[in-house]
């Protein structure tokens, strides 16, 4: 669906944000693209349309360059932008007018959307707050039937029953035809939504890992004290309420990599901590994406 | 052809308000003055010798707003992602302003001089609606106007593309000052190079040879003048395509 090789960009001469980035998103699954503020995030989903073009490399959407904006590749890709500017009409000539650009729109699931996030239909699209402007953009995008969806940071502006009901839009509307790509930093508003995970740091993907991997790699431990934490393998790690949490490599699977191996043999002599959760921490992996990448990914088996 | 009709009637909805309350609006403000004259005298409104300047100015106003969606980046990208061809786009609204606007236009002012003539009927008992519709040769017009206005047209719908933010204003100081430029150059030109030719002419002027002269551009200039309305619409032509052109081109570069 979308392939980006070998993408140069920066927005300054000589200031470059991408180099030699690569970026790869097939159909099924939510992809969950996380960075920093300022890590390009944006910039990517931008090049990615053909709203920025790739000084170097390339930039694909169905196999097509993204900077032509093909009208029948543009049918089959949604975008949520983080900063919008809507038109002024109603909420119901919005799904008709912009709905005929996309010939598998479905009008019936975009009021069922908008009745969802309790958005009534009847109001004009200027006259409705960010937050509900930004119901109704997420409404349209999964009622659009593109098979591409990318959301900038989806959750900003959403009040916490709606983020409830964007994470189960968007779990329904993931299927075997459709990719979704989640830009965001707010990672505890995807938690268990996204599968795979890429990072993004300093103009490249340092990390990406399918979650299946990721669960059976790295574990979630309480310990007392950070060196424990330390001596365990700790790729990121937690201070709270006196107690360390940390993401470290699954003792069972801590023989993946050297590094995984030394911590997991420290540990032995130290206290193991006690186990949180299999699940994955997306902070503190993201926070160990982007502090220890290398070790992260031979922990998960070389994943990138 | 599915799709461009569907661009044409999303633009058309996107615009159609605007349209409606300039035209009617226009309109309505003409015959309220019109009606206004029969305090003095009562006589039949006739709207239509308004309607060339009227047409241009509010034609102006309308073609200079309708890229304003690429006036916000916000905007423009929503602009850019719309799953239709760049030259669908452009052509909705170069149509939807041009002979669109125009026949909007003419809808407004035969309503208003329809109304016109029923309320001089009704409020002043005349009768003899002589003059109403311009003797009824308000088509000849309306349809004098279109070329004329097609010109305008084309200027602002260039400035609408290259100008971002407030392109009625900046279209109308970029003529004031290219034409200002044109004629202090023209003025400076003569004045410093051509003077001294014009000197000789005047000796010239007694002479048969530039008596004889002056009859072959006589004959020039009368020949000129027998195919002028020829000459004016090829001029007005090339211009109405240079300036379209102009847009096109400076569009697709901005989309870039």
């Amino acid at each position: 669906m979308l392939t980006m090789q070998n993408v140069r960009f920066g927005y300054q001469p000589g200031r470059t944000l991408f180099d030699d980035l690569d970026f790869d998103v097939g159909p099924g699954g939510v992809v969950g693209l996380l960075g920093k503020n300022g890590a390009g995030k944006t910039t990517l989903l931008k090049i990615a349309l053909g709203l920025l073009f790739a000084q170097n490399g390339r930039s694909e959407l169905f196999g097509v360059d993204a900077a032509r904006r093909r009208h029948d590749v543009l049918a089959r890709v949604a975008l949520i932008p983080e900063q919008f500017e809507l038109p002024p009409v109603s909420i119901t000539r919005y799904g008709k007018d912009w709905g005929a650009y996309y010939p598998r729109f479905n009008a019936a699931a975009y009021r069922d959307y908008l009745d969802r996030f309790e958005v009534p239909e009847s109001g004009k699209l200027t006259q409705l707050s960010y937050g509900q402007q930004k119901k109704v953009l997420i409404a349209f995008a999964l009622a659009s039937g593109a098979e591409l969806i990318l959301l900038d940071e989806p959750t900003n502006g959403l009040d916490i029953p709606a983020k409830q009901v964007f994470r189960s839009l968007v779990a329904e509307a993931a299927g075997q035809d459709r990719a979704i790509v989640i830009s965001t930093h707010q990672v505890r508003d995807v938690e268990n939504l996204i599968d795979p995970v890429v990072v993004l740091d300093e103009g490249r993907v340092v990390f990406e890992a399918e979650m299946d991997r990721l669960t059976t790699a790295v574990e979630l431990r309480r310990f007392a004290t950070e060196e424990d934490a330390q001596a365990a393998g700790a790729f990121a790690l937690e201070r709270s309420l006196g107690q360390v949490t940390a993401l470290v490599p699954t003792r069972s699977a801590a023989g993946a990599s050297d590094t995984a191996a030394a911590g997991a043999d420290a540990a032995a002599g130290a206290a193991a901590g006690e186990l949180v959760s299999h699940a994955v921490d997306l902070e503190l992996l993201f926070q160990a994406a982007i502090s220890r990448p290398t070790e992260l990914t031979a922990a998960c088996g070389g994943a990138r | 052809m599915k799709r461009l009709l569907h661009v044409f009637e999303h633009e058309f909805n996107l615009n159609y308000r605007t349209f409606l309350i300039s035209a009617v609006g226009v309109a309505g403000l003409l015959l309220l003055f019109s009606m206004g004259r029969w305090l003095e005298y009562p006589r039949p409104i006739d709207l239509w010798q308004a309607f060339p300047p009227v047409m241009v100015l509010a034609g102006a106003v309308v073609t200079s707003g309708i890229f304003g969606e690429l006036g916000t980046k916000e905007r423009r990208m929503e602009y850019l992602l719309r799953p239709a061809d760049a030259w669908e786009k452009v052509l909705a609204k170069l149509v939807l302003t041009s002979v669109g606007y125009w026949l909007v236009m003419v809808v407004a002012f035969v309503v208003a001089s329809g109304l016109g003539a029923l309320l001089y009927v009704v409020l002043t008992n005349g009768s003899d609606l002589t003059g109403s519709f311009s003797n009824g040769r308000w088509w000849v017009i309306v349809l004098d106007t279109l070329h004329g206005y097609l010109v305008v047209h084309a200027v602002f719908f260039f400035g609408s593309v290259y100008f971002r933010r407030h392109a009625l204003g900046h279209t109308l100081l970029a003529i004031v000052g290219w034409a200002t430029s044109y004629a202090i150059i023209a003025v400076v030109a003569v004045r410093t190079i051509f003077h001294p030719y014009f000197a000789g002419i005047r000796r010239l002027s007694d002479s048969a040879v530039f008596s004889f002269q002056a009859e072959v551009e006589d004959l020039f200039t009368r020949r000129f003048l027998d195919h002028a309305i020829i000459w004016q619409i090829v001029v007005e032509i090339l211009l109405i395509l240079f300036f379209w052109g102009l847009s096109w081109l400076r569009l697709r570069e901005t989309e870039a």
